[in-house]
């Protein structure tokens, strides 16, 4: 009895295995460039940050004052390193707070 | 290599009361801005920073900025920082600066990338400020490189600075990172730019109490503040910097800010010059450096002092 029992399993495996598909055999893919698109506002031109290319952009800055991250349409580095988002400039008047530069061109 | 030191360090080992200044190179490839600053210096600083793309923004390279007041007859003070390079580029730099004329260096960290103009560029960060120190240190007395390898001939022998900022927090610990540094090789150290004066009191109480005063000459760090405005916004935000409310309602009140602001730092710079332990100031006048020379005078820091074997006049 113990006998017929594993010759019925095996052929069972076999019989399982023969209706089973090949498994698919490697290829190489072609795997698109990841390209991320970034809106902020209506007045922000979409910036693409172009990955694993070769090449990146610096997209964004982060505001020293609101401390939001910032496209640097929206943005305005001073000379002298102070680094705002144009409505917290605004608020300085588009003078930079610490040299007093004229930021507003 | 025979000993051939700074103006900087022969003043301090003369007693003097030093003064440096500041500049910030531009973000362009034209030094005639770092040469005019340096010539307006002249005369009224002992020595000049040069920045490494200071608030991590690409500005004209500290070294390159170093020859310019070089030419200009003044002497500069390297900043370094520990962002940009790693320890192969940093000894070669530093190799490089030396064999220019530069015999002063200041060894920062530096400012994270992220808040600068390429905020998604990658970081070195290969040694930290003081491991830094000590690989000038030991470039310069056991004249070796980082690895080991000894430095057969002409080693660079700079004069190490380090920075401080005793209105950090945690407040004690501050002085306890200072004396790292000093036993990592720092000679002269820079402190964050000083309103509060009270709290600097403290701190070089503590630093007294260690007598770090007597291991490494201390320079404080102190800024015209241009106008009411400029105070606001530093007091609101600028970290690690404490702007009293007294300062900025006296300016504010002021009829003539500018001018109440050179009295301000005029009144700061007098203080801190009888504060034990304290052997120079450091004005950073950012943007505004043609205002030192009338603070120089006003602070009673003029003229400046000649250091014994060097003929020039630094600024």
């Amino acid at each position: 009895m113990q006998i017929q029992g594993i010759q019925k399993l095996q052929t069972d495996e076999n019989r399982q295995a023969s209706q089973e598909p090949d498994s698919p055999s490697l290829h190489i893919i072609t795997k698109p460039v990841e390209t991320e698109e970034i809106s902020f506002g209506e007045t922000a031109e979409p910036i693409r940050e172009q990955r694993k290319s070769g090449w990146t952009v610096t997209a964004y800055y982060w505001c020293r004052v609101c401390k939001q991250k910032t496209p640097v349409t929206d943005a305005k580095s001073c000379d002298c390193g102070v680094t705002m988002c144009n409505v917290c400039w605004a608020e300085w008047d588009f003078t930079c707070p610490i040299c007093e530069s004229d930021m507003s061109k | 290599m025979s000993e051939n030191k700074s103006r900087l360090q022969t003043l301090f080992e003369q007693g003097e009361f030093v003064v440096t200044g500041e500049i910030g190179p531009p973000k362009s490839a034209n030094g005639e801005g770092i040469r005019k600053h340096a010539e307006h210096l002249k005369g009224y600083c002992d020595a000049t920073n040069l920045t490494d793309n200071q608030t991590a923004i690409v500005r004209l390279s500290s070294i390159a900025a170093g020859m310019h007041v070089l030419k200009a007859g003044g002497e500069p003070i390297i900043q370094m920082t520990c962002r940009d390079r790693n320890r192969i580029a940093i000894q070669s730099d530093l190799l490089g600066a030396y064999s220019l004329g530069m015999k002063n260096m200041l060894c920062l960290t530096g400012d994270h990338q992220s808040f600068g103009n390429h905020p998604t560029a990658a970081n070195v960060f290969d040694v930290d400020s003081i491991q830094l120190i000590r690989m000038v240190k030991r470039m310069k007395d056991e004249k070796v490189f980082a690895c080991g390898e000894a430095i057969k001939k002409d080693e660079p022998r700079f004069f190490i600075g380090a920075v401080a900022n005793p209105f950090a927090d945690p407040f004690e610990v501050r002085v306890y990172r200072m004396e790292k540094k000093i036993n990592a090789g720092a000679q002269f150290f820079q402190t964050q730019i000083i309103f509060d004066l009270e709290r600097f009191e403290r701190w070089m109480e503590l630093v007294r109490e260690r007598g770090l005063h007597e291991r490494a000459y201390i320079m404080a760090g102190v800024m015209p503040v241009k106008s009411a405005k400029v105070a606001a916004y530093m007091q609101k935000n600028v970290s690690g910097m404490i702007v009293p409310d007294e300062m900025v309602t006296r300016l504010k009140n002021a009829e003539d800010q500018q001018a109440e602001a050179v009295e301000i730092c005029v009144e700061q710079i007098k203080h801190i010059r009888k504060i034990k332990g304290v052997s120079g100031v450091h004005i950073m006048a950012v943007g505004w450096e043609e205002i030192v020379p009338s603070i120089a005078e006003k602070a009673g820091l003029l003229p400046r002092p000649q250091a014994a074997g060097i003929a020039r006049v630094a600024g």
